[in-house]
């Protein structure tokens, strides 16, 4: 877990004792250092080009430019979605016991919610044994996309839960777009959702992320919609804080 | 800066290099920048510099010494005990995040993907550095 690669990709302690485990951790290093350096001086070396060369470039190369720029943010969004994919799990977390209703009204509080989207809890939430980090991160994921697709005049985004015998259900809904039924099971997938945006806030990347916390906490999501009559994300955490 | 001593740059990359000397250039800093390649130079330069910098703006993915092994090597050796050491890096993980903190550094910034938000980024340094009281 601790191996860090000595500076370039591939140089690494001769008496190092390598696993797959440390082999899949120096992987995600890689991704994370190794494949942004590069992108980051792409990214800024274009840019002095169009500073210092505005005057002469002409329409089309400055378009091109833009465009190079574009992709660059892509790829920067991508690698950040599969370096953050694969850590998920591996960085060790004590479970401990969280408020929710602290959790999530702190988040609202921080998050920019347009005027004319509500966003409140159904009632009190529980004081659950969990993962506070990785929790935080699903209850962010649905809420922010719930504010993001929001296309009502009067937007609601409501938090609810469940207790049932051995976990926890808890619900985030919207009276948004709704999503196709055809979409419910590929919007948890990395790759589909990795696909087509070019604004960086691709819905499925926290979905993916949810979808993976969600599991490697033994728990589950997924989603009740009908296009145009809003949508339900669920998900369940178990009630055992000691699993994982 | 709260002084005109230099700024020490570890740095093996040499755009990131040039991107830093160029926003400190944009936003009217006037300490000199060194810069240095890797941490086993960055200890021989604070163990032979005849001044010591400001601040020193640290990369941690770098060959033959890393930004962590330079750490553990200078705070061993005592060299940056009246020195702000602030991590200037692209890794998001939480080990080198936790290292760092234990190794004292005075901040953990992750270099921004565009110029622009890197002056930004080199600004709020500069200002913090200004504000706040620095050793002799």
């Amino acid at each position: 877990m601790n191996f860090k690669p000595e500076g370039t990709v591939g140089v690494k302690p001769m008496e190092y004792q390598e696993t797959t485990e440390d082999e899949f951790e120096s992987f995600s290093y890689i991704i994370s250092h190794d494949l942004k350096s590069p992108l980051r001086a792409i990214q800024i070396l274009t840019d002095w080009i169009v500073r210092e060369n505005a005057d002469r470039l002409t329409e089309s190369g400055k378009e091109h430019l833009v465009l190079l720029q574009d992709r660059v943010k892509r790829m920067d969004h991508i690698i950040d979605a599969v370096s953050r994919y694969s850590r998920i799990g591996r960085v060790k977390i004590e479970p401990e016991s969280v408020d929710l209703n602290q959790m999530i009204d702190y988040h609202i509080l921080v998050t920019p919610v347009p005027d004319h989207i509500q966003c409140i809890k159904k009632k009190p939430l529980p004081v659950v044994r969990c993962k506070r980090a990785l929790v935080t991160e699903v209850f962010q994921h649905l809420i922010d996309n719930a504010i993001r697709y929001m296309d009502k005049p009067e937007g609601r985004v409501e938090i609810d839960f469940s207790e049932e015998k051995d976990f926890w259900r808890f619900s985030v809904s919207d009276n948004g777009p709704g999503i196709d039924e055809k979409y419910h099971r590929q919007i948890f997938k990395i790759f589909a959702s990795l696909h087509g945006r070019d604004d960086g806030q691709s819905r499925g990347v926290g979905l993916t992320l949810s979808k993976r916390i969600a599991e490697l906490s033994g728990g589950r999501i997924w989603l009740e919609s009908r296009k145009g009559e809003g949508c339900t994300f669920f998900f369940t955490l178990p009630k055992d804080e000691n699993r994982n | 800066m709260k002084n005109n001593k230099p700024i020490l740059l570890v740095e093996d990359d040499s755009v990131d290099a040039m991107t830093v000397r160029r926003a400190l250039k944009d936003i009217h800093v006037l300490n000199r920048l060194d810069v240095v390649k890797n941490g086993e130079e960055a200890i021989e330069y604070l163990e032979n510099g005849k001044e010591s910098p400001c601040v020193i703006l640290l990369d941690i993915n770098m060959p033959r010494m890393n930004g962590i092994e330079f750490l553990k090597a200078a705070r061993a050796q005592s060299l940056v005990e009246r020195i702000p050491v602030v991590v200037l890096t692209t890794s998001k993980d939480d080990q080198d995040i936790i290292d760092s903190f234990k190794l004292c550094v005075a901040g953990y910034i992750l270099k921004p993907v565009t110029y622009t938000e890197f002056i930004e980024t080199v600004r709020t340094i500069n200002l913090y550095w200004t504000l706040s009281e620095l050793p002799h």
